[in-house]
């Protein structure tokens, strides 16, 4: 189990429990529970690179325990 | 990240369908988990190879107790069958059965001796008959075939026959055939030298012994294989069928058997050229009797009980000078057919021999049998006996021999009138007319009862002008005139034509006014004949002079000539101008068009008469339109189907 904190770059973090296996689609389910917001309009990216893809798994992204991710709101395009 | 948070965001796992994250507080799950290392010890090794060896025994074991049970299975099975062989009687045992004393045997011996008696009588018997079988004589050549002709046979002396040559099984159904082999060889030569003569297929002096012959026969060998000549020996070794050679009739050729009576009576073939002896000159002063009597002749052939009558009739007819005229008309008619004239001709001359033949009858027979009648009681006539018999079909022949004559006097008055008065055949033909336009008021009758649907009916001519013009106009047979203009300008001409004569006639009444006056005045009268004329001349002049100015005057304002040319082709149609330059364009240089353009011209009249000849509400040149409205439609550009 890894624990990821998403920062939404307006003052607010959320630290989310995950298995490396899960997927962004999965863990955007997640992040939606806890910061209240539907898991379409979430985009989830890391600082300066570009949007994570739902279908790939957080471990792929290399993303392991205690690692910042950014939120922005995903307008659809 | 505390527990209880953890479990929340496990139910929520869950119920995506996730694994689960592990709690901190909570046991991890039990796995069932194999034994990772067995066999990687020594103990654990030797463990295992006791096991094996108890295994191996039990093996051992099992297939020994196996064994066992099959041999006792065997051996119980061979006791079975042992006692099985066992029971049942001994020798012994029958022998004590049987009560066996010398006086049974004695009686026994008889039949036993008899037994071997008839035994060894058969035995005889068929060693007799294989004895008899093995000696070979005539019978047993009963129903052998011989394969060859039996008339080989006949004059020679000993021929020496063997077996044919075949395969075993080839003539099983036949049976053996015996044959020579010299005859055979004679046979094959002959054969070969028939077919190097190359003779023609068919003889007509080759006719076949029975009369029988078949159609192509000659290739009945090819078809049905060759005929062999054989026959079959019987018991006494002759040729079954030799009796029925010697017996049989010697059979004849069959003639065809030719009447040559009939052909005596048959008519003779007609030749295409007249025979010398049959051609006369024919005198022209009898000519006119000649026809008459031909005339008769064919009369009395056909009803001789009529002979005077028609005799009558002609005679008449020589007085009127009528059969001149007829003979004539036949002439006119005979030369329509002139195509096979000679070949008439000479039909009706064999026709009319041949009805001379059949019944001659002249003048003086009938004057005899009339006389004989006469002399005859009268409760005889039976009427079989040539008489005067008056039925239907007499009545019906009289009636007609009577229009006949009637038609042949009718010329005569006509010829005579038309030498003295023209006025009366004029009113004659005057009245043929009349009779005509009554036959033709009477072939179109109005349809008076045509059937009312609710299609709009066609005009027809019988309505009257206006019907026609309005049908004519709407199948477009006539185009629309400018009736007014038209009209206008007959009225003038009619106008300048009666001014023109109403200023004659005033002219002359002037002229004759005047010289009439000069008469009365009595002008003349000192005037010397001479001067006279001079005088009236100079009048007349005077007078011309001024009828001409007064005409030039009146042709000035008055006359508008109509000029209108019209050309009209050999059918009678009507040109226009480009049609009729085209035609005198031809006529001038004497050559028409070409075959394309004709036939694109003829087609193109086809189609207009058929136009023309086409009913207004006839649908089936163009569904469901009539022409009139089609026309319409095609010129307001409309499309469109009539459905009623």
């Amino acid at each position: 189990m890894i624990i990821v904190t998403v920062n939404d770059r307006l003052g607010t973090k959320a630290q989310i429990p995950a298995l490396p296996s899960d997927t962004i689609k999965q863990f955007k389910v997640m992040v939606a529970m806890k910061i209240g917001r539907e898991p379409h309009e979430i985009l989830l990216k890391r600082q300066g690179e570009r949007p994570f893809k739902d279908i790939l798994t957080l471990s792929e992204y290399g993303i392991s325990n205690g690692v910042q991710i950014d939120l922005e709101v995903d307008a659809g395009d | 990240m505390d527990a209880a948070s953890i479990e929340e965001i496990n139910k929520l796992r869950k119920a995506m369908g996730m694994k689960p994250l592990p709690v901190p507080g909570a046991p991890p799950p039990k796995e069932p988990t194999p034994d990772p290392d067995a066999g990687s010890t020594i103990e654990s090794r030797e463990a295992e190879g006791f096991d094996n060896y108890r295994k191996a025994q039990e093996a051992e074991q099992a297939k020994r107790r196996r064994e066992e049970q099959k041999k006792a299975v065997m051996k119980a099975r061979e006791m079975a069958q042992r006692n099985a062989v066992l029971e049942g009687k001994g020798i012994a045992d029958m022998v004590s059965d049987e009560e066996l004393d010398a006086k049974t045997w004695l009686k026994n011996q008889k039949k036993r001796q008899k037994k071997i008696d008839a035994e060894k009588r058969e035995r005889e018997e068929k060693e007799a008959a294989a004895k008899a079988k093995a000696e070979h004589t005539a019978a047993d050549l009963a129903g052998v075939k011989v394969a060859h002709d039996l008339e080989e046979f006949l004059g020679a002396d000993d021929q020496i026959l063997t077996l044919k040559d075949t395969g075993v099984l080839e003539n099983e159904d036949e049976g053996d055939e015996l044959e020579n082999l010299d005859l055979r060889e004679r046979e094959k030569l002959t054969e070969k030298l028939d077919l190097k003569k190359k003779k023609p297929l068919y003889d007509p002096n080759d006719i076949d012994e029975t009369g029988e012959r078949g159609i192509l026969s000659h290739y009945d060998e090819e078809i049905d294989g060759k005929k062999k000549k054989t026959f079959t020996l019987d018991t006494s070794g002759a040729a079954t069928d030799l009796a029925d050679i010697l017996n049989a009739p010697v059979q004849k050729r069959r003639h065809q058997v030719v009447d040559l009576d009939l052909l005596e009576d048959a008519p003779a073939p007609v030749s295409d050229y007249l025979d010398a002896s049959e051609v006369k000159v024919k005198k022209p002063k009898k000519k006119k009797s000649k026809s008459t009597r031909r005339k008769a002749d064919d009369d009395d052939v056909l009803f001789p009980g009529d002979q005077a009558v028609a005799g009558d009739a002609d005679q008449q007819m020589e007085v009127d000078s009528g059969a001149v005229t007829y003979t004539k008309k036949r002439k006119v008619i005979e030369e329509d057919f002139a195509d096979d004239d000679d070949l008439q001709t000479s039909l009706a001359l064999q026709r009319k021999d041949a009805l001379k033949k059949r019944k001659k009858t002249r003048p003086e027979d009938i004057a005899r049998q009339l006389r004989e009648e006469a002399s005859q009681p009268p409760e005889s006539e039976d009427g079989e006996n040539g008489g005067l018999v008056i039925d239907e079909i007499t009545e019906f022949v009289d009636a007609l021999q009577a229009e006949r004559e009637e038609d042949r006097k009718l010329p005569k008055p006509k010829n005579q009138k038309v030498v003295t008065k023209m006025e009366e055949e004029s009113s004659d033909e005057d009245e043929e007319m009349k009779d005509v336009d009554h036959g033709h008021e009477r072939g179109i009758t109005p349809l008076a009862d045509v059937p009312v649907t609710g299609v709009d009916e066609e005009k027809t001519v019988d309505q009257g002008l206006g019907a026609t013009l309005a049908l004519l106009k709407d199948r477009h047979l006539i185009e629309d005139q400018k009736g007014a203009e038209q009209n206008e300008k007959f009225r003038q001409r009619q106008k300048f034509l009666t001014e023109l004569n109403r200023r004659m006639a005033l002219f002359d009444e002037e002229a004759r006014l005047q010289r009439e006056r000069d008469r009365a005045s009595g002008r003349h009268d000192r005037l010397s004949i001479r001067e006279r004329e001079e005088l009236a001349r100079q009048q007349n002049t005077m007078r011309e002079q001024h009828q001409s100015r007064i005409m030039d005057q009146l042709f000035r304002e008055g006359y508008k000539p109509n000029v209108e040319l019209r050309y009209i082709d050999a059918d009678g149609r009507s040109l226009d101008a480009k049609e009729a330059f085209k035609e005198l364009s031809h006529q001038f240089h004497g050559k028409g068009s070409g075959k394309g353009k004709t036939d694109k011209r003829l087609k193109k009249l086809a189609e207009e008469k058929r136009r023309m000849a086409q009913s207004m509400l006839d649908a089936s040149q163009n569904v469901g339109m009539s022409t009139a409205a089609s026309h319409q439609g095609k010129k307001r550009k409309e499309a469109g189907v009539r459905l009623a």
